[in-house]
């Protein structure tokens, strides 16, 4: 059977990408812009901006300078790049066989699909349409080769279907553009009044490769089909699975823990090899009757040590009711991130992989939730409650990174709400014989030394509520009965001095 | 109470400090200093600055100049020189640390400090921790160098100042480097500490939002009361009067940089001689038929005011720059305030008589002005190169070096530059910057925000119009000039560090034209005018088409032809007249003499159009009006330009002739004019002039 094939050419993908989440960004020139040293240029416009006069590559200054309301936004070429995998994970309705062509294109191996979509051309148009619903810009066509689909989807014949052998037809009147050469070749082409690949047909072959190069032989043979043309079709991910199919139903905690080992050994052996780490694993328990219990084991890091990762399962398995028996296990690794191989430990083949906080980590957040298991990590600002964020210890970076030395130390708990000291006077703070008395929560301190200041000013960019108070100078207050408190003070223009406590030390 | 601040830097420490060095003078002298120190990291760029300040007033505070040396293994010291000879030391210190890498950095080493000691005070700056390593260290500078080592002590509010200043006290103590109360100043007010911030952001690439730590934790680097600075030292009056006591020590001066002029003579023979005998020899060149009396007695009285200043050496080594131009057949042509002079004028410097022009001495050189003259003298671009190695093959790399040109901030880089750091997006601040010329010295105006579609009460486009408009004017880096030598007569790096060009085999001062002419330091321009080059070019092509041989001298004046095509306006390619400007006006001016020329490109300027100039004298050309003049003597002064006033010399003649100014009050009154910073004078002056007038009659 002829190979049938679909090219999508999705021409402003970028802008695309944005325009979709920005209405306000949509039927206006809009450009996507990137730094190269000191220059500022254009990586990708829209239509609209094309339509003006505006291309890729130019500098954003001389842009400005045609077209002063040019709305522009930073490039992403990551999230270009994702956007462009959706597109090809989504294109897999129509047909396994997808590949990515550049960064702007996508060939579709409809083979034997069409008639489920009713059709070659009802399906190029469904496809076409529910893109450009998406917001996505596309012009595709469909043909016996790629290279004559490209050829018909980039000339401007956007839901161009060429019938079954006739590729040569349909491409003679297209011009050389189409063929996929280079930008010399193509005009060296035109200016030889080579305009169109069907006068390229009659043409020698040996003279076309002695004029042209080689390429342009074979792209030509490609696109007529004369030549195979492989295409770099991407898998789909696999699902990692492991299953076991028992002979006889089991009951006991034991048995499918038992079970259990194999299907992680399996599993990790062969994750090992793709250097690919689990973070979600789910345990179905297939009963005899049909029913299956699952269990759900999640991890900080990506992990695929079996014995760390079966520790986990260790509560859960017992909740599981048997039933009538167990008779299939299925371990799939549901969530997976990338893990490089890392140095065995000889002596200790059960090194953890996640290091001891790392399996507490996971452990807590098997039993408490994810969302509940919670660290401070460092953050750059001088403020207080500003130089450290919660987060979660399951979802962040690996290393939440060293905080920094301070001349100084924190308080252990920093209050949210600064509590006012009322009563606390402290003139004669810093010196030797300093004591001052005063109530806090409802028992008198007996202040014994102050240590500081450590004189701290706001942020002058940000106008913080909290800071609007002024520079702020912290002490550490030692009292009699050894609590340590961290307080400041803060002077107000009408209200003189104030003392707040802050923090508690250790 | 009384202080003096040893750990100062300015915003020549460039992207760090926070203030200009005046400013420091002048906060110092306000808060009743007893001296105030300049010690910028590895430089002395920003001294001169300080020492224009703090010599305006006798009671400013004393100027301590120094240097922050920051070795390669992060040491750091601060260095101050005791007198001239350690001074030069310290100049060549810097200099070698420059010389050794690229343009802008310094590497020193401990080595190359125990090298240049001799004479110094050096005051050691601690880490924020001080540890068994600096104790180390401090140890190792103490006995290297006993009795001039110090230990830097400052309270900047970091918590645990106390505990610190004990320990750095016990660490001193014990390496018997005496502790010396400091700020580690890098602001002359609070308010700078934005600024200070955004100068972080813009060293480090990075915004404010996402500087963190960099910035200034609290705003205490600044200079302080003197009573401030002994509570914050309470427990160490040592400390304290130690400041005064190195204050004391340091005899230096930046005046004592009295500046050695190379001799240009050999063998023990005067240079007012050696002048006199080439102006003699001049006057038979330039008026072979006899010297005219009035030239005769102009001349006597410009050599006596040469002698008088003792700048005879200088003409000789301006002349002796042409002289060789002329004799490699390098086109060459004196320009601008030496074309005053005819001693310039018979030494061949410059080509056209200014008697002729009826210009006056002292726009040149002045007694009273006590500043160096300036003889700027252009070369063909081409061959200037021939020239610059000449100077440097006479005098050496060791006495001949390029003044720097101080590359500072103007409105658009500053707001760029700071609209980067305060994380406004690219179209805002381009949208900003195409304003610039909507911003006046108060910065931009507030309704030329909104019509650019802005709101300037939004705080963070406030702060940053506001920052921008503080950061004008601080310096960014040094470069070179485009051609001013300095010569000495002794080595140049002790009289000012050397460091590297970003041109290959070019090495440029610290210290640019303003800053030479404070000291009073000599400059000779060394210009390349691409003009000269076209010139030579096209005599050589008349000379093999016609065979015709000119010379600059020998060109035929008032061709009509050339002066047809002027009346047109087609002049593109002709030097000075070819701008738009000059373009328009031609066809209305109509020169026909080289007078009108001369008038034609100084009417076209700001100064003329502004003063609305350009019209009477155009009225008055075509005889749409009458041509008047307040008196006899006036129209002396003023017939050439039809009665109106477009000159500089013209501004000063009236001043002599009408309101009975002396040569050097009228040179005071046309620097008054031609500059905006020194706004003090002009009012004086304008004062004496009204009444100058009034009492000779003028209403």
């Amino acid at each position: 059977m002829k190979r049938r094939i679909v090219y999508l050419w999705l021409k402003s993908l970028s802008t695309d990408r944005i325009a979709r989440r920005t209405p306000a960004l949509r039927d206006r020139p809009f450009a996507l812009v990137a730094e190269s040293g000191n220059r500022v240029f254009l990586y990708a416009v829209n239509l609209e901006a094309e339509e003006v006069g505006i291309g890729r590559g130019m500098l954003l200054a001389s842009a400005r300078t045609i077209c002063p309301e040019l709305a522009t936004r930073p490039a992403d070429m990551r999230a270009d790049w994702t956007f462009l995998e959706a597109i090809v994970a989504w294109c897999r309705r129509y047909s396994p066989l997808v590949a990515r062509a550049g960064g702007d294109g996508i060939f579709i191996d409809i083979t034997g699909c069409a008639h489920l979509f009713g059709g070659e051309r009802a399906m190029l148009d469904g496809l076409l349409s529910k893109l450009r619903l998406f917001g996505v810009e596309v012009s595709g066509a469909l043909a016996d080769t790629a290279g004559a689909a490209w050829a018909l989807a980039r000339s401007g014949l956007s839901g161009e279907v060429a019938a079954p052998q006739d590729t040569a037809n349909a491409l003679s009147p297209l011009p050389v553009d189409g063929l996929r050469l280079g930008t010399e070749t193509t005009e060296t082409l035109h200016r030889l009044g080579l305009k169109t690949i069907g006068a390229l047909y009659g043409l020698s072959r040996a003279s076309l490769a002695a004029r042209f190069g080689r390429e342009t032989v074979r792209r030509l043979d490609q696109a007529l089909g004369a030549e195979h043309e492989p295409l770099p079709f991407e898998p789909e991910r696999s699902v990692h699975q492991a299953v076991v199919r028992l002979a006889e139903p089991i009951f006991t905690v034991s048995a499918v823990e038992a079970c259990l080992t194999r299907l992680l050994d399996q599993l990790c052996v062969r994750l090992e090899k793709h250097q690919i780490g689990i973070r979600r694993l789910e345990l179905k328990l297939i009963r005899v009757d049909n029913t299956e219990g699952v269990v759900t084991v999640g991890t900080a890091t990506p992990n695929r040590a079996p014995k760390e990762l079966f520790r986990l399962f260790a509560d859960k398995i017992e909740k599981v009711d048997a039933g009538f028996g167990i008779e299939r296990l299925v371990l799939e690794a549901a969530v997976t991130e990338p893990l490089n191989a890392a140095q065995e430990v000889l002596e200790n083949d059960c090194a953890p992989q996640a290091g001891p906080l790392g399996n507490l980590v996971d452990r807590l957040a098997n039993r408490l939730g994810f969302d509940r298991v919670l660290r401070f990590a460092p953050a750059d600002s001088h403020l207080p409650e500003k130089a450290s964020v919660v987060s979660s210890a399951a979802f962040g970076p690996q290393s939440p990174g060293v905080f920094p030395h301070q001349p100084v130390p924190r308080p252990v708990r920093l209050f949210k709400n600064p509590l006012l000291l009322h009563g606390f006077e402290a003139e004669a703070a810093g010196t030797s014989g300093f004591t001052a008395r005063f109530p806090l929560w409802r028992r008198p301190v007996i202040a014994r030394s102050l240590q500081g200041p450590e004189r701290i000013s706001p942020e002058w960019w940000l106008d913080d509520p909290a800071w609007r108070g002024g520079a702020r100078d912290y002490w550490w207050l030692e009292a009699m009965s050894g609590e340590r408190l961290w307080v400041y003070r803060q002077r107000d223009r009408q209200t003189g001095e104030k003392w707040f406590l802050h923090g508690l030390g250790a | 109470m009384s202080y003096a601040e040893l750990h100062v830097r300015t915003n020549f420490t460039f992207l760090e400090g926070a203030s200009h060095p005046g400013e420091y003078v002048q906060v110092a002298a306000d808060l009743g200093y007893a001296a105030v120190a300049v010690t910028d990291r590895n430089s002395l760029a920003g001294v001169v600055r300080a020492y224009e300040e703090a010599k305006k007033s006798v009671t400013n505070p004393k100027l301590l100049v120094g240097a922050q040396l920051d070795l390669a293994d992060r040491q750091s010291l601060i260095c101050f020189p005791k007198d001239r000879a350690a001074y030069g030391r310290l100049s060549q210190l810097i200099s070698l640390g420059r010389r050794r890498v690229e343009k802008g950095a310094c590497e020193l080493h401990f080595e190359d400090v125990m090298d240049w000691a001799d004479g110094q005070i050096f005051i050691i700056v601690p880490p924020e921790a001080p540890d068994e390593v600096f104790q180390g260290q401090l140890r190792r500078w103490a006995t290297s160098l006993p009795e001039t080592v110090y230990c830097a002590a400052n309270h900047l509010y970091r918590g645990n100042d106390a505990d610190r200043l004990e320990r750095l006290a016990v660490m001193a103590e014990a390496a018997g480097t005496p502790l010396v109360a400091s700020n580690d100043v890098l602001m002359h007010t609070p308010r700078r500490r934005p600024l200070a911030d955004v100068l972080s952001c813009i060293r480090e690439g990075c915004t404010i939002d996402t500087a963190g730590r960099l910035t200034q934790k609290n705003a205490e680097r600044h200079l302080k009361a003197p009573e401030e600075m002994a509570r914050l030292f309470h427990g160490y009056p040592d400390a304290m009067a130690r400041t005064l006591e190195i204050a004391g020590k340091i005899s230096f001066c930046l005046s004592d940089l009295k500046y050695e002029y190379p001799d240009e003579v050999s063998g023990g023979q005067d240079p007012q001689d050696e002048l006199e005998r080439l102006v003699a020899k001049g006057f038979k060149q330039r008026y072979p038929l006899g010297v005219p009396q009035k030239v005769q007695d102009t001349v006597e009285r410009e050599l006596k005011i040469i002698k008088e200043l003792r700048y005879a050496p200088y003409f000789l080594t301006v002349h002796d720059i042409v002289r060789f131009a002329r004799s490699k057949g390098i086109l060459c042509q004196g320009r601008g305030s030496a074309a005053n002079s005819l001693v310039c004028y018979i030494l061949g410097i410059t080509a056209i008589s200014p008697d002729r022009m009826d210009m006056v001495f002292e726009r040149f050189v002045s007694a009273a002005r006590n500043e160096p003259p300036d003889i700027d003298v252009d070369f063909e671009h081409e061959r200037r190169e021939e020239v610059i190695q000449y100077i440097y093959g006479k005098y050496g790399r060791e006495r001949a070096g390029l003044a720097a040109t101080v590359i500072c901030y103007r409105a658009r880089s500053a707001v760029r530059e700071v609209g980067k750091a305060m994380g406004l997006s690219v179209d805002t601040v381009s949208v900003l910057a195409s304003q610039i010329w909507g911003w006046s010295t108060e910065g931009l105006p507030e309704e030329r925000v909104r019509e650019v579609g802005l709101d300037p009460s939004e705080p963070r486009l406030a702060m940053c119009l506001a920052l921008a408009h503080e950061l004008h004017g601080f310096p960014r880096h040094l470069s070179q000039h485009v051609g001013g030598f300095i010569i000495t007569r002794s080595r140049l790096d002790e009289v000012v560090p050397i460091e590297n060009a970003a041109m290959e085999d070019r090495t440029v001062i610290e210290w640019d034209k303003d800053d030479l002419d404070t000291l009073g330091i000599l400059k000779v321009d060394v210009l390349g005018l691409g003009m000269l080059t076209c010139i030579r070019k096209a005599f050589g092509l008349l000379r093999t088409h016609y065979a015709k041989m000119y010379e600059l001298t020998t060109v035929p004046e008032g061709d009509s032809e050339v002066y047809d095509m002027l009346c047109k306006g087609d002049s593109i390619g002709v030097f000075q007249v070819e701008s738009r400007a000059q373009m328009s006006f031609l066809p209305r001016m109509r020169p026909r003499t080289f007078y009108d020329l001369v008038i034609e490109v100084a009417i076209v300027r700001p100064g003329p159009i502004q003063g609305d100039m350009v019209h009477p004298y155009i009225r008055r050309r075509n005889g749409e009006e009458e041509v008047v003049y307040p008196s006899e003597e006036l129209k002396q002064v003023l017939h050439r330009t039809l009665g109106v006033p477009l000159f500089q010399e013209q501004a000063m003649r009236i001043a002599i002739v009408g309101a009975g100014f002396v040569p050097d009050e009228a040179d005071q009154l046309r620097r008054a004019m031609a500059t905006f910073r020194k706004t003090g004078t002009i009012h004086t002056l304008r004062g004496k002039f009204i009444e100058g007038m009034l009492a000779n009659g003028y209403t």
